[in-house]
């Protein structure tokens, strides 16, 4: 597999306030990956670096084998840029704009093909002034797309988005990937990084603390897991059950006794649960077993970052 | 020539945005035909150099014009660009920045050539200006020369202003009264102070040339040399500085 991005020791210094304090970053072809991470921890001025924005201070940088800086051209032709706002010529129709920047790449799709594929079929000859909210995110994403890019940026793609306009925004990304395009997006919502990407790297601070997939990534599969139930009439205290010296806890919710036990290896244990309640006739009410969700891996990994 | 046809593509895209936004287009046109308008009915029978009046504030009303249609367009519109990102996204794009400058500016000269054709047109055919036939090459020479200066320093003044917010007044404050100073819309007495002083600019031997160029006494279109180099210079400062300092990105930073 070859990389689509590869980052060695990326430094971004901003006067004295060091933004990036060295990054190493790799993004094979044909993967999602989503950048996670707070505002301010480095996140956009690293992707900057990545599109040619900004110059990097120190480290290595390479966006489809080329230099984001000298060979920002030529780089320019393979990768596509959503930015978070858009800001698209009002008085132009939605077929005019994607023609117009058709005409900046040396191997375009054709506009109607990607006014199809982002949905705005029926919109073709609007001005875009017209067009809703999450028509003109659409269409930038359409944007980004006519150049028939190799590498898509995306820069909170779903900021400010209603959760059908999300999810229509999401099945769009996903349409594209099974393209083997390479998508590297930004984003703060957890949801998103899990649905969309194959790998998540958090960012916090200027450096990268943790990289995996959305279900691996901070030991969430391998981790501390939380089993949970109402405790059953039958049982008058812990202790009935056979739980007394496992660390469970009991927390009273909505008028019920729930038991709350971590446990490293919560099979063993869901079997001496479960076992006892069958041999009782008894069915366990609430009965769950959690793992840390991908929102608490990263506010776990980003907690130092809190101000 | 793929660098010709993408300018060109640009060009036609920009000039179609442009003709469809209204207020865009009513302003740039109905504000130098209505001065002309207003200006033709006060100073109705007045004359100057032996000339109607009309022969010299019409030339003048043609360099509100081209300084409408150059310099306060391009430097509203590209700040405004600049701070919506606009433009930074056209830097995320493969199309070659000075492709994007040449195709708004040549939209521009283009709006500045209109404009003085409106302006010059209804002049002859309303209110008696003469036009000689010798002066017309001449004349395209200035306008076009002129176009190019107030575009130039139109890109430069985007250096000077914040936020699309205080463009018109940044853009205004500083051209509306260098333009009455440069008599524009009435003779200044020559070796005048403002005289003086508005000759370092590039207004009054803008409009200068334009009435010496049209002038009927005139066998030839006689134009003093001092005038063009006014222009050429700040053509190059205009240039030299907008090449150094004009920036892509929003001010504001996150």
């Amino acid at each position: 597999m070859d990389l689509a991005v590869s980052v060695r020791g990326l430094t971004k210094d901003f006067g004295a306030l060091q933004a990036v304090k060295g990054i190493d970053l790799e993004v094979q072809e044909g993967e999602v990956l989503a950048l996670l991470g707070p505002n301010g921890a480095g996140k956009t001025t690293t992707v900057e670096i990545l599109e040619g924005y900004q110059n990097a201070t120190g480290g290595q940088v390479s966006v489809l084998g080329l230099d984001p800086q000298h060979d920002r051209r030529r780089m320019l032709e393979r990768v596509g840029i959503v930015l978070q706002e858009t800001a698209v010529e009002q008085f132009l129709t939605v077929r005019e704009v994607l023609r117009r920047r058709a005409a900046y790449y040396p191997h375009p799709r054709h506009p109607d093909a990607v006014i199809d594929l982002v949905g705005l079929g029926d919109k073709t000859g609007a001005r875009v002034r017209t067009l809703s909210g999450g028509q003109q995110r659409r269409l930038d994403l359409g944007l980004a797309l006519v150049g028939d890019p190799e590498l898509l940026f995306l820069d909170e793609p779903t900021t400010g988005f209603d959760p059908n306009a999300r999810r229509e925004a999401w099945d769009i990304v996903r349409s594209l990937t099974g393209e083997g395009r390479t998508v590297l997006l930004t984003t703060h919502y957890m949801d998103e990084a899990q649905v969309l990407a194959n790998r998540v790297a958090v960012i916090a601070k200027g450096l990268i603390v943790a990289t995996g997939t959305p279900d691996s990534i901070g030991g969430r599969d391998t981790g501390t897991a939380t089993i949970r139930f109402a405790l059953p009439e039958q049982a008058g205290a812990l202790a009935d059950l056979g739980l007394g010296d496992v660390g469970a806890t009991l927390r009273t919710l909505d008028g019920r006794r729930m038991v709350e036990i971590a446990t490293e290896a919560p099979t063993a244990l869901l079997h001496a649960v479960t076992s006892w309640a069958t041999a009782h006739h008894v069915e366990l009410d609430g009965l769950e077993v959690a793992r840390p969700s991908l929102e608490d891996v990263y506010l776990q990994l980003t907690a130092e970052d809190q101000p | 020539m793929k660098s010709f046809r993408i300018v060109a593509s640009e060009l036609w895209f920009q000039q179609l945005a442009y003709w469809r936004n209204p207020v865009g287009a009513f302003f740039t046109f109905f504000m130098p035909v209505m001065f002309l308008v207003i200006f033709a009915s006060l100073y109705s029978g007045d004359h100057y150099q032996g000339l109607k009046l009309d022969q010299y504030f019409i030339p003048g009303i043609m360099t509100f014009g081209v300084i409408s249609a150059c310099y306060t367009n391009l430097s509203v519109t590209l700040t405004t660009q600049r701070e919506q990102g606009a433009l930074k996204r056209l830097r995320g794009t493969p199309l070659p920045p000075w492709a994007y400058l040449v195709a708004t500016v040549a939209s521009c000269v283009i709006r500045a050539l209109v404009l003085v054709a409106i302006t010059l047109g209804a002049g002859v055919g309303f209110y008696g200006l003469i036009l000689p036939a010798h002066a017309i090459g001449t004349l395209v020479m200035i306008v076009v020369l002129g176009a190019a200066t107030f575009c130039a320093i139109g890109v430069a003044m985007t250096v000077f202003v914040p936020n699309a917010d205080a463009a018109p007044a940044v853009v205004n404050g500083v051209y509306l009264p260098l333009m009455f100073i440069s008599g524009t819309f009435f003779p200044l007495a020559s070796g005048s102070v403002l005289a003086k002083i508005s000759s370092y600019f590039p207004i009054r031997p803008f409009v200068l040339a334009s009435f010496n160029a049209l002038n009927p006494h005139n066998h030839t279109a006689a134009i003093n040399v001092a005038w063009l180099e006014n222009l050429a210079i700040w053509l190059v400062v205009g240039l030299v500085f907008s090449i150094r300092r004009f920036s892509w990105l929003p001010r504001r930073r996150a």
